[in-house]
């Protein structure tokens, strides 16, 4: 974001501690309409309390929230313009799919043609229509995410926070959502504030992404910013698979990602660099296959290699070149 | 091989689901005798002497004569308590309701660690008999009771009474009633996941409309059982009226034991007793049809 420019949701030095210990420690964040940004990390990084803290169900020790510019910190809940996808829907259980997603045009006091028109669009939106006056209890699981994403929607907040919502939902059902999210959120044109532990997940999603480590934002940028050059071991460990190699040319690591490396019978030309190592796995991935090598010093390897690539037919034991160009990589501080 | 190991697994298992078929009956046994043995039973019994005429008034001897009289003539006569007993019962449920639901709602959401000691403490109290308890409430609002008396130093006019009133009647049914109001609202209450109530802050629910459209409706089982569970032994209580109430304010219960008990008009104290039931039958049937079976069956 450029600075200065007016941000959807802004977070300054926001610290939030429960009995001593800090769950977020210090977190500065802005983020742009229509963006869609992640927080991600693993359990207890504290990415959950934070989208908590923006939905004003915690109050931070420390810190402001700003929502449209507009200081929300003492506000509750019910007076901030975003509204929230919880990890287990939280559907009302006593109301039909139309009631529920009518709920808040209802609080918001709309006239009732406003509300049945507005609910009308959220249900075909999500491509619910037909089951509105179902209840809750008598849907799918991806159907109660749908409708949980229309109770949000329905009220145009300015951003919406979705909690780990496709974490309960099977890997197939959780693909199909992945899409239709990214497709809600261009068709509504607002800001989505996702919060999920799922490296792959938050890379295909996110115009822009925070990586949560222990309470604080280890890194900020785009999905390949993010992948590509990690400011560190943690971060790059956290996004996927990372060789560590102590740098040639200096101090310090490089990292390459397992798809840089490739696998041959043939020494590196002058171009690039490489060790011999010998495989001690291979794992069939579908479309990819991971090898886990050894060299001679001990150190493992990983590469990721298409199945028409060379290498493609190693076997546990062989002795190989694993090559890759000598400028790739992105150096670590060790 | 293979296929004798099959038929070796197969033999319990078929064992197993007939031993299945007959479990639940075995576990309901116990419960089933209790309740044939010493209430089907005698309510049967209850239906024949209604409808009997006492032959000889000392030596209890009833003759079954088929008299419908005994109803007409209880209804006739004791309507006003009957209507006294239901106006009384029904306040007392409604008070309990005022005072257990906002109990339960703090020992829920505001509770805490001292969830569990707070749901002790409400039922500590029904560790004293009840008789017992209706006593010292005749001590408590006697008239140079503590609390007449403290009522006085701040200007209560003199010769104002506690007991024997229909105040004091109600205020130990609804006493009696309170713990039984409480566990199932707070339980009820406990079944909410906490999830629900962020939802509906989140959809700019305020805390009354939090309330009204979400734990209102969706606690509605618990309440419906509590009001049951008040209503229908607050309706025949025989203690409270007899030692909070004197001779204006009996019920329907006092009016049967005296029947049975002291004029020995068996017949007419089942027909009264009867009637009772079909009343209360009917006002429960009714309250669960308006307010709790919708609530009741989609939770």
């Amino acid at each position: 974001m450029i600075p200065g420019e007016f941000g959807v949701i802004e977070l300054q030095g926001v610290h939030r501690r429960y009995a001593g210990t800090a769950a977020v420690d210090g977190i500065d964040l802005a983020m742009a309409p229509g963006e869609f940004f992640s927080l991600l990390g693993p359990s207890g990084c504290g990415k959950t309390t934070t989208l908590r803290l923006i939905a004003g169900f915690e109050r931070p020790d420390a810190g402001v929230i700003r929502l449209l510019g507009q200081d929300v910190t003492g506000l509750p809940p019910h007076r901030r313009r975003v509204n929230t996808v919880f990890q287990h829907y939280a559907l009302f259980p006593h109301l039909s799919v139309w009631d529920n997603v009518a709920f808040g045009p209802r609080n918001h006091r709309l006239p009732e043609p406003e509300v049945r028109r507005r609910v009308g669009e959220a249900l075909e939106r999500v491509r619910m229509g037909e089951l509105a006056r179902r209840r809750p209890a008598q849907l799918s699981g991806g159907q109660q995410q749908r409708v949980a994403l229309a109770r949000a929607l329905v009220n145009e907040p300015a951003a919406l926070l979705l909690d780990e919502p496709l974490a309960a939902l099977d890997a197939g059902l959780r693909r199909t959502m992945q899409q239709e999210l990214k497709r809600i959120q261009r068709e509504a044109g607002i800001g989505f504030l996702l919060v999920t532990h799922d490296q792959d997940e938050a890379l295909a999603l996110s115009d822009r992404l925070a990586v949560m480590q222990s309470g604080r934002i280890a890194q900020c940028g785009s999905p390949r910013e993010v992948y590509d050059r990690p400011v560190n071991e943690w971060v790059a460990g956290f996004l996927g698979r990372a060789n560590l190699l102590a740098d040639p040319l200096g101090q310090g690591l490089r990292m390459l990602r397992p798809e840089q490396l490739s696998l041959r019978g043939e020494a590196p030309l002058a171009t690039e660099a490489g060790r011999r190592a010998q495989v001690e796995a291979v794992a069939f991935q579908g479309a990819t296959l991971q090898v886990v090598l050894r060299d001679g010093d001990g150190q493992e390897l990983v590469a990721r290699i298409g199945r028409r690539d060379p290498g493609a037919e190693v076997r546990v034991g062989e002795v190989i070149w694993v090559v890759w160009p000598a400028q790739a990589g992105h150096p670590l501080p060790s | 091989m293979s296929a004798s190991r099959r038929s070796l697994r197969a033999e319990p298992r078929t064992a197993r689901t007939r031993r299945q078929d007959w479990l639940p009956w075995l576990l309901v046994a116990p419960g089933l005798t209790w309740l044939v043995l010493w209430f089907v039973l005698p309510l049967a019994q209850l239906l024949p002497v209604s409808l009997s005429d006492t032959a000889d008034r000392f030596r209890m001897t009833l003759v079954f004569s088929g008299r419908i009289a005994n109803y007409t003539e209880v209804i006739g006569q004791y309507t006003p308590v009957l209507a006294r007993s239901l106006v009384y019962a029904g306040a007392a449920t409604a008070l309990a309701v005022l005072i257990a639901y906002p109990l339960a709602w703090v020992i829920r959401f505001r509770g805490g660690r001292w969830k569990a000691v707070l749901l002790a403490l409400v039922v500590v109290p029904f560790f004293t008999p009840y008789l017992v308890r209706a006593i010292a409430w005749t001590t408590l609002l006697g008239d140079d009771g503590p609390l007449l008396s403290a009522l006085r130093a701040v200007g209560l006019p003199q010769g104002t009474r506690l007991l024997n009133t229909a105040f004091a009647v109600v205020g130990g049914l609804t006493y009696n009633a309170l713990p039984f109001m409480v566990l199932p609202i707070t339980l009820s209450l406990e079944r909410i996941p906490t999830e629900l109530l962020d939802a509906a802050r989140d959809l700019q629910g305020g805390p009354w409309t939090v309330f009204r459209r979400v734990v209102l409706p969706l606690s509605a089982p618990g309440l419906a059982a509590g009001i049951v569970l008040s209503l229908i032994p607050a309706a025949g209580d025989v203690v409270n009226p007899q030692f909070l109430g004197g001779p204006n304010n009996r019920m329907i219960g006092n009016v049967m034991q005296s029947l049975m008990l002291v004029q020995r008009q068996l017949p007419r104290g089942a027909a009264l007793a009867l009637v009772l039931m079909a009343l209360m039958t009917a006002t429960v049937v009714v309250h669960v049809r308006r307010h709790g079976s919708s609530d009741l069956t989609l939770t």
